[in-house]
């Protein structure tokens, strides 16, 4: 190798930098001219990859422009998000993005963003969650069980897929909130929950009512107590916790949706929120999503962004963990 | 001299102790709760406990003829090290396959006396095959690479 | 439908053309991947999992499990040859393989991992075809308390394993345990030791962690030596085990196909304990165990075999329950996702083509890579005639860019070098890398599983005691103790009495 050519070489490097990707003043009619990075804060397979890669499938099409997914686990998403904020807000580096997680991030950990630091785009899915005890439980209702804990405070254990997340928090909020003393046992994923469910060795769980958890449904293996949505849903026959004086207790739901960093022209973002209410809309997009988690309106930018702030106000107070 | 030679081995649970005194430290920060209510701290407390008291047992029985002489190649080490930390910063800068070569051409001409043809040829080769079997044909994603760009790959 | 109705649909599916394609692929794939220091399965399957988006889920399903297991044949090469361990059950390989190598047996140790991998991986299989259901009940019957009490017993056998003394052995460990506290604090979610760096949230990588103190570490004490050699001084003797080396071998095979079959369907940690419990089995068993950790046989035969037959039974609680057992088995599952199959107890009846489509395969891709090992040991074992000065530049730099593309992330790469430069020390200074990697893994898990049992049984240790399995498992440890140190010492005074030249050694 000359010395010309890696002066060359380091030259052109610099000047890739600097320029920060494809025509940085260019128009919103011409965007996108480029491919699309879409990030996905959680491995290949998860509910997140799925979701990205069946939302890609649709915007390639629809923009014209390949989208690459790719997968940057780690760290509860931090990984994902501070590479996103590092990537210039012109719309070609988008990422995935997990609510409550993304705000109990930044809330329990210096990581250095916050709500700020992201534009929303929208949302594809929700996923609502449910409180399921295996299908020999003494339980047969939720108030049996609330009940049986306020008698005896040791007594109920519930399962949740992580110390962090929405699910060890809103578990902690029940207890705040309603005097109910249950004792969050935080697990690895909600897989290690079902597991320790199917072997009696935890009194409750409190997981996302995502496919996976389906089949141990239909089996009769477990049953659910309560939902936590408003309103009941379709696909699972069981009450909400509204239903049963809890009305605080709906902030579980994770939402699936897109984020841009914060800076990202606004016709930008328009055309991106534009596609995604295309998309959830679009039949075998539905389908690849799966169309129970769908949201039947299409929460567009600005829904997400108050999504965003409602989540951080509800959570400020229990982030810290118990 | 030679009575400070003899004690040399001593470095090795001397570091060991540190590290494990320190780590007592930190795990006493992170608040230890009790063993039926552990705290953060706990596990790592017993860890460093662990940790600590071996050290203190090696410092006293462990046997010197465990302990090899450090030689003056232990400076080629140093050199390795710093190759090898070169290659890692400049990997992140410019991508894989400069890097490569040249960490390649260090160890195969410096540590491994190959002669110059051999050590350029196989650099060469080595940093370009292994780039195209890496982000080609695996897909692993490396950071934008100087080179390939160049030639437009 | 009955069991042989469903193996002979099994074959139907695994022997269609396509299938024996997919199958072998997969094999390649992960032979490939494992030969790649770094490179794991985990980090392939999620690369190439969007692939399979467009082939039938059974198909799919068969490929990656190819992969997965190819990879654990692929992994003890680099074991073997290089000292490079790519996932936590083949670090044991490590001890009695990679001094083979350097006696120039690295052929028969190969051979016979391979020959051990196959009879494990079939014998398994044809466990799983038996009695999933059974052992799926056992897997979920496993909850915190009995996870405390299995790898208690695990960290008890690290210590054990080593050839040097105990009490470095210990602190080794130790540190380990130590190391692997840094990240996120698995209950209570505060950081711990991350010095605020993002990158450590999920504290250190295993594979880095792994590559560093062994093959970094040994490159670099190597690198010490000024002079130019061959990576084996010694002269390659024999590319096969020969008869004597499978007599020494096949009961160690024998038990480690029936260790790693009931061990291995445990999720979290069964891989790593299935090998640790064959190698001290093994070493327990020997009429002489200082020939463990210098080239005996048994201690490659026995470790592999479990290893590979852990592979293979992972996939119950999968297949029965839909509970992934690792995280390669968690993309398999999400793989299935995709294609709109959910795995669950429903999946042997509404999906026969994938539960025992999948069971046959693996049997087709078992013999597949028996049939390309075997030979592929003379091509490998032809590396060591490779000059030292070559051979460690050329696994250094595939080992970094391995160890990249595990999170893509550069920081892995500093973990590698700052493990290696530890390793050297330690290599220097008489510490064994084995015991603390091996802590490291299983570090974690007693930690959580210490502190859920605390939290379901409101604080009471006698949960540890009164559950049966946990009990049993606590009371083989405190066995296996007793044994130990009654054996050492009546071996002491054994010593003591016949050959006072002879120094005294460390019994464990």
């Amino acid at each position: 190798m000359n010395r010309l050519r890696t002066a060359a070489a380091l030259a052109a490097a610099l000047l890739l930098a600097a320029c920060g990707g494809p025509g940085s003043a260019e128009s919103a009619d011409e965007y996108p001219s480029d491919q699309i990075r879409l990030i996905v804060p959680y491995t290949a397979g998860g509910p997140t990859d799925i979701a990205a890669r069946a939302l890609g499938r649709y915007m390639e099409g629809a923009l014209g422009q390949t989208v690459v997914v790719e997968n940057l686990p780690g760290a509860s998403g931090s990984t994902a998000y501070q590479e996103l904020l590092s990537a210039e807000p012109d719309g070609y580096t988008l990422s995935m993005s997990a609510l409550p997680t993304a705000v109990l991030n930044y809330l329990t950990n210096d990581v250095g963003y916050t709500r700020d630091s992201f534009a929303p785009v929208g949302v594809i899915t929700q996923v609502p969650s449910a409180l399921v005890v295996p299908a020999s439980s003494p339980y047969q209702d939720l108030e049996a069980l609330f009940a049986a804990a306020r008698s005896d405070p040791a007594l109920v254990s519930v399962g949740t897929p992580g110390a962090t997340n929405t699910h060890a928090a809103e578990t902690r909020r029940i207890t705040q909130l309603y005097d109910v003393p249950l004792t969050v046992v935080p697990f690895n994923g909600a897989q290690e929950v079902f597991a320790a469910l199917l072997g009696g060795n935890i009194v409750a769980g409190f997981v996302n009512a995502s496919q996976d958890l389906m089949p141990l449904l239909e089996s009769g293996q477990l049953r659910v107590l309560a939902v936590g949505t408003e309103e009941r849903l379709s696909y699972l026959d069981a009450p909400t916790f509204v239903e049963h004086g809890y009305p605080e207790i709906t902030q579980s739901t994770t939402t699936f949706g897109v984020v841009a960093p914060a800076g990202t022209p606004q016709p930008v973002i328009a055309k991106l929120e534009e596609t995604m209410r295309a998309a959830s809309a679009d039949p075998e997009t539905r389908r690849g999503l799966d169309e129970r988690y769908v949201p039947e309106q299409f929460l567009g930018s600005a829904d997400l962004a108050a999504l965003f702030a409602e989540t951080e106000q509800t959570f400020q107070g229990v982030a810290s963990g118990g | 001299m030679e009575q400070w030679r003899g004690h040399l081995h001593r470095i090795g649970p001397l570091l060991v102790l540190a590290v494990g005194v320190a780590a007592l430290v930190g795990a006493v920060g992170l608040s230890l709760g009790s063993l039926t209510e552990p705290g953060p701290g706990l596990w790592p407390f017993v860890a460093a406990l662990l940790l600590t008291g071996t050290g203190l047992v090696l410092l006293v029985v462990d046997d010197p003829e465990d302990y090899e002489p450090f030689t003056r190649g232990s400076a080629r080490i140093a050199g390795g090290l710093a190759g090898l930390a070169v290659f890692v910063a400049a990997f992140e800068v410019v991508g894989f396959v400069l890097p490569a070569f040249l960490m390649l051409l260090l160890w195969l001409r410096v540590f491994g006396r190959e002669p110059w043809r051999l050590a350029l040829g196989l650099a060469a080769a080595g940093s370009i095959g292994l780039y195209v079997l890496f982000d080609t044909v695996l897909g692993v994603r490396f950071p934008s690479d100087a080179v390939a760009g160049l030639v437009g790959a | 439908m009955g069991v042989l109705d469903g193996i002979a649909q099994g074959f139907a599916v695994a022997l269609d053309p396509v299938n024996i394609l997919y199958v072998f692929i997969g094999v390649l794939i992960g032979t490939v991947i494992g030969v790649l220091p770094g490179l794991g399965p985990t980090a392939t399957i999620a690369l190439l999992l969007p692939l399979t988006y467009e082939i039938e889920p059974h198909t799919a399903v068969i490929l990656l499990a190819g992969i997965y297991y190819g990879s654990m044949y692929g992994g003890t090469i680099t074991s073997v040859l290089l000292r490079l361990p790519g996932e936590a059950a083949s670090v044991v390989t490590t001890f009695d393989g990679y001094e083979m190598a350097k006696q120039g047996r690295a052929g028969p140790a190969l051979g016979i991992a391979a020959i051990g991998s196959f009879v494990g991986g079939v014998l398994s299989v044809v466990g799983l075809a038996l009695l999933a259901p059974p052992l799926a009940a056992l897997a979920v019957s496993f909850g915190p308390p009995e996870y405390v009490a299995l790898t208690v017993l695990g960290i008890l056998l690290i210590t054990y394993l080593g050839t040097g003394s105990a009490v470095k052995s210990l602190c080794m460990a130790a540190l380990g345990l130590l190391l692997a506290t840094v990240g996120q604090d698995p209950i209570a979610g505060t950081t711990r030791f991350t010095f605020g760096q993002v990158a450590l949230f999920d504290g250190l990588d295993f594979v880095a962690v792994a590559m560093g103190l062994f093959g970094v570490g040994e490159i670099l004490h190597s690198l010490e030596r000024t002079e130019k050699a061959q990576a084996v001084a010694r002269r390659i003797k024999g590319i096969w085990p020969s008869r004597a080396d499978m007599r020494d071998s096949a009961g160690a095979i024998g038990r480690g196909s029936v260790l790693g079959f009931l061990i291995g369907v445990l999720p979290g940690g069964g891989g790593v304990v299935s090998s640790l419990a064959s190698y001290a089995l093994e070493k327990r068993r020997a009429k002489d165990p200082s020939r463990f950790g210098r080239g005996a046989i048994e201690g490659v035969a026995g470790p592999e075999t479990a290893n590979n037959a852990s592979s293979t039974s992972a996939f119950i609680p999968l297949l029965t329950l839909g509970i992934p057992a690792n995280v390669v088995l968690a993309l398999i599952f999400g793989a299935l996702l995709i294609h709109g199959v959910t795995p669950g107890p429903q999946l042997i009846d509404q999906h026969p083509e994938i539960f025992w489509g999948v069971i046959a395969s693996m049997f087709v891709g078992n013999l597949m890579l028996l049939a390309l090992n075997i030979p592929l040991v003379g091509v490998f074992v032809q590396i060591l005639r490779v000059r030292a000065g070559i051979l460690s530049a050329f696994a250094l730099l595939v080992t970094m860019a391995g160890v990249f593309s595990i999170n893509n992330d550069a920081t892995d790469m500093w973990v590698v070098l700052a493990f290696g430069l530890l390793g050297w020390l330690m290599k220097k200074t008489g510490f064994e890398p084995g015991p603390l990697v091996l802590a490291f893994v299983l570090g974690p898990v007693l930690e959580r599983a210490f502190r859920q049992s605390m939290l379901i049984s409101g604080g009471s240790l006698s949960v540890f005691v009164t559950r049966p399995i946990s009990g049993g498992l606590l009371a083989a440890t405190v066995l296996v103790v007793v044994i130990s140190v009654v054996t050492a010492r009546r071996r002491a005074r054994v010593l003591h009495r016949h050959d006072e030249l002879t120094p005294a050694e460390g019994e464990r």
